[in-house]
Formats: C-alpha cells, structure tokens, sequence
C-alpha cells in the first residue's frame, strides 16, 4: 500500500522525511525566546525580531503556521530554486535543465512551497506542471532504451527517477518475455544484490 | 502485471489440434470438458493442453485462421493505414502466436514471415500507442479513449502511465497529499 | 540544531536502500534521549507560572514539534527496515544468510522467526495438504526444468527420497517445485532453451 510511485507521502515516507528538511529563506518578526541555536551564527540564547535564517521546512512551516493576522511571527521567502530567473530558464526548455542541482525532491519540494502558501505560489504550481509535462519525453524515452547505467542520469529528480525505475522494470520484464518466453525463473533481487556486494567484499 | 500472467490468461483461448492418438471419453476439467479424442479428426482445446500435447508429439497444432499470411498481411496493412488501432482478429494475439510459433514450428507453413509480420505488427501498434501517449500527456492528459488496444500491450504502459496521470493529477491539486507530519496544522486548510 | 541525529538515521537509510545496515543502537538511544530532554523541558514549562508561559509559547511548540519529528524518523527507520525483513523472507527463504541476521536487531530477528512461523501455519491450513506459497512465483510452464549448478552446494535429498550431489558446473533435470527456491537462492540457474 506504500509503495506506489508518483507523489504519494505518508507518515513512513523517506522521501517525504528528506524533503521537508529543505531549507526555506526565512525572516523573523517577532522574538523567540530559547531558539537562539537556529542561527549557527549568533551566541545569543534568544532569536531576536528581524533574524534571517534558512530553516529546514519543517520548522518554518511550524513557526508560519503560528501566525496570526495581528501577529507575524516568521515571514518565509521563495527559496533560490523557485526564483524567478530559474523559472525563466525552466520555461524556456526543461528538458535539458538539471532539476537536482538545487534539491533532490523539486517537485515534492514544489508542491511544500506553493502549500505554504506563498503570493508566487499559482506561478510554481504552473511551472511544476509545465516542467514535468515538458521532461515526460525524456522518461518515457529512457524507459524504454535504455543505456546501461541509467542513474548515472544526475538531471532528473527523485520521483522522476523512481518513476523510470518503475516503468523501467516492467519494460525488462517485457523485454524477457519477448526473448525467453514466460517459464523462466530467475534468482531473487535481493539475493543477486546479497552476492554482488560478497564478491565485492572478496575482491 | 507480469507478462508471464497475462500469457497465463491467453492460455484459456481455444485452439484446434488433430490427435495422434485416441482417448474416447470426455476429461472433465473445471473450465470445461474436453474430448473426445480421436487421431486424425480435429477437435477443439484450451491453448495449455494443445501445447502440453504437442510438446509429447501427441497432436499436430492447426494454426488459427488469423496466423495466415494473408490475414497478417491485410492487418499490417490496415494498422499501417489508420491513425487509430484497428481492432485484433484476437484480444491476445501477442501471447497467442508467440506459444505458438514457439512449440509448433513444424505445423506452421511460412514460419520466419508469420513471425516477422506479427513482429511488425506489433512494432507498428506500440509506436502508435507511444506517440499518442505522448500528445497526451503534452496536451494535459484528462481523458482519451483508445479502443481495440490488447490487453497485453495496455500492460507494457500501465506502469508509467499509471505513475505519470497520478503524478500530473497531484500537482494539478496542490492541496491534496500534503505532507502528512503537517496533517494537524493544515487540516482545516485542506478541508476547505 | 534539533533531530539532527534522526536525520543522518534517515539519510543514511535512504543511501543504503537495497541492503540492510546493522541496526544502529547507538543512534536510536541518542534519539531517544534527545526525545526525553525535549519533553522535560516542556514539562518544566507546563510548571512555570502562567504569567510567564507566553512568552515561552513559541519555544515550547519548537519542541513540541522536534519531539515529534524524531519520532517519525524513529518509527520510520524500524518500519522500514521490517519491511525489508519481511521481503527477505520471500526472496532468501526462512533461512537467511548469517552475514546479514547479524545486521538485525534482537527483536527485528524474533520479528523474522515470528513470521517465519505464522506463514508456515497460515500455508500449512491452505486445503487439505497445505499450499507453499513460495512456490510458483510466476505461472508454471512444465513439470521438470533444466538447471546448472552455480556452486558446490553438498546434498540435496529430493522429495522422492533419493540423495543428489549438487557440484558446480554439472547440470540436472529436476522437478520444478524441487528446484524453484533453489535458483531464487543463486544456487542453481535455469538453462534457457
């Protein structure tokens, strides 16, 4: 039940874990007592009004949640992979940009950020579909021919690489089918891994 | 699905074969009865128990009439012809023929052309369900009809198609699957 | 910075996703005693008096919200490390390789036993003579396949009684049910026609 692909999260979820550990560009309006820590540069034991931080997401998400009309206590900023000049290059051709050079998780990372919710937000959400609507080709295509070493691929993100490596298994079984015919049974993964990593250990 | 599976399914189809060899009461099987055998007179089998028996040479396999070359041929022209799939002389023709040009090789006049032609065939069908696929998924992907797709081609996509749409749905809706930790803070905004 | 060591738990897990790491106790009992240092100081605030709890309000839920962060990587860490446990006993067998039973915890490996036993009962009150769902992973195509042998594995006796000496490189014609774990073990290998 956890492990279809796609944008799926729940409570066990590495990915979901990982992600909401980003960093997102933070200011403070307000005073917090006892979290000076957050800010690695300060010896202060408070956070005083008007620190400006890059706080994992979760924290921040938690801090954001706490505002009130009358009270702000943390405003958060478009973090440098949704800015407007990396949106500008993600229009112009997604396909060829590498979505991992600023998270692993762009668009679970997306999808926090437009939640939050931030004024840029219905512009990321526009840019996420675009993105992945524009590089679907390049899975689609990988999927299906394939060069050996396909995680070598550092452009694509997780979910697009856990997407390939679905779509890539079955296209192997296919493959096998079309080659040997249905009655072959094969070693299990986990033990091919098992005595992989052995011989590797002897040599 | 694993192709093995849905080879296990086409299985079930029935196929003629001509005995070698006689058993004249029936053999009551749980999908159905078959028989009675008698050699030289045609009868009709599940795919599983012509391939069992011709692989024990106890019966010549009679090739469907859609293997013909002249079928395939017309087939391959029309798919060949149409911007859509044109329907199949038989939902498992992929799984079908590749049974049985595997164990029947000697029963088939023609062999290396029906096997190319169905290869073609084939080719011709994925290409089109690829780049259709493709406008799809370009153009939105909210709904599409494809009919007369087999089931074992529908299978060579289901995977990432499948993880694509849900995918393209789940951006669509920023609200839905946020992530669950932040299930308490966000209910009454995901509610709403 | 809060959690810190729940995130390298977390990271480290992701890294190594297709092995199982030895299980590491260091790590969760740091966690855990982080985990009791957040909820005492909350609980000290809780006593304070209530004029003062204002201002301590943001801290408090920081915590809060650390607390309960490492305990979802905690629990993740132990949920998927189990369900890597519960795979092996379909891709390694009841038996598992002693290089890898000692990456488990303690109660991870009276977790495999437990399900080791549960599933043999459950396949055992399959029908009138139990069903090996092991067996048969895909649709069988024949009775008897051909293998080779990919190590010296020693005596193999066959459900007919009869003993066989499985050496490397020599090949056999066995019955599919016989040989079937086998080959998902590496021992043997399917010839292809």
């Amino acid at each position: 039940m956890f492990n279809s692909g796609g944008m799926r999260s729940h409570y066990f979820s590495l990915e979901s874990i990982l992600v909401t550990q980003e960093r997102v560009p933070c200011v403070f309006h307000q005073p917090v007592k006892h979290a000076g820590f957050l800010d690695s540069g300060s010896q202060n034991p408070d956070l005083e009004a008007g620190a400006k931080l890059d706080l994992p997401y979760w924290i921040a998400k938690l801090f954001h949640s706490l505002n009130s009309n009358n009270a702000k206590i943390i405003e958060i900023t478009l973090p440098k992979i949704f800015k407007e000049n990396y949106r500008d290059i993600l229009t112009a051709d997604a396909s060829l940009v590498d979505l991992t050079k600023h998270s692993k998780y762009f668009y679970k990372f997306g999808k926090l950020i437009i939640n939050i919710p931030l004024r840029e937000s219905p512009e990321i959400q526009i840019l996420l579909q675009q993105a992945f609507k524009d590089r679907f080709r390049k899975i689609f295509d990988l999927a299906q021919h394939l060069v050996s070493d396909f995680h070598g691929n550092r452009k694509l993100d997780t979910l697009e690489l856990e997407i390939l490596d679905r779509a890539r298994k079955c296209q192997l079984a296919l493959d096998a089918w079309l080659c040997h015919g249905a009655s072959h049974i094969t070693t299990a993964e986990m033990v091919v891994n098992h005595n992989k990593r052995k011989l590797a250990d002897i040599s | 699905m694993d192709p093995a599976e849905i080879e296990f399914i086409a299985e079930d189809q029935m196929v003629e074969i001509i005995p070698k060899f006689n058993h004249l009461n029936l053999i009551h099987l749980i999908s159905g009865d078959v028989g009675p055998f008698r050699a030289g007179i045609p009868v009709k089998v599940p795919l599983w128990l012509a391939i069992n028996l011709k692989q024990r040479q106890k019966c010549r396999m009679v090739m469907p009439e859609w293997m013909s070359l002249d079928t395939l041929s017309q087939i391959k022209e029309d798919e060949k012809g149409s911007r859509f799939f044109i329907k199949m002389p038989s939902e498992h023709y992929m799984e079908m023929s590749h049974m049985i040009l595997d164990v029947g090789a000697d029963d088939i006049a023609n062999l290396d052309q029906v096997r190319t032609l169905i290869k073609d065939i084939w080719d011709l069908r994925i290409s089109k369900l690829r780049s259709s696929i493709d406008t799809f998924v370009k153009s939105g992907g909210g709904h599409a009809t494809l009919n007369h797709l087999t089931r074992f081609e529908i299978n060579s996509i289901r995977t990432i198609l499948c993880d694509v749409l849900g995918t393209m749905l789940s951006l669509k809706d920023a609200s839905c699957e946020v992530d669950v930790m932040n299930a308490t803070t966000t209910q009454s905004q995901s509610q709403s | 910075m809060f959690c810190e060591k729940a995130l390298e738990l977390i990271q480290e897990l992701e890294r190594a996703k297709d092995l199982l790491s030895p299980y590491d106790t260091d790590s969760v009992r740091t966690i855990l005693e982080e985990m009791n240092m957040l909820y005492e100081e909350n609980i000290n605030v809780i006593n304070i008096s209530i004029d003062e709890i204002g201002s301590e309000m943001y801290a408090f839920r920081l915590r809060h919200a650390a607390l309960e962060r490492n305990k979802r990587c905690l629990l993740a860490y132990l949920w998927h490390r189990q369900q890597h446990v519960k795979q092996m006993r379909w891709e390694f067998g009841s038996i598992l390789p002693p290089d890898i039973k000692n990456n488990l915890s303690d109660s991870e490996i009276e977790w495999f036993s437990q399900y080791n036993r549960n599933l043999a009962v459950y396949m055992k009150s399959i029908g009138s003579d139990g069903l090996n769902l092991a067996l048969d992973m895909k649709p069988p195509k024949s009775l008897y396949v051909e293998v080779r042998c990919l190590q010296d594995h020693g005596k193999l006796e066959m459900d007919d009684g009869e003993i066989l000496y499985l050496k490397k490189n020599n090949q056999y014609l066995m019955a599919r049910a016989q040989c079937e774990p086998l080959i998902r073990q590496g021992i043997l290998e399917q010839i292809l026609r």
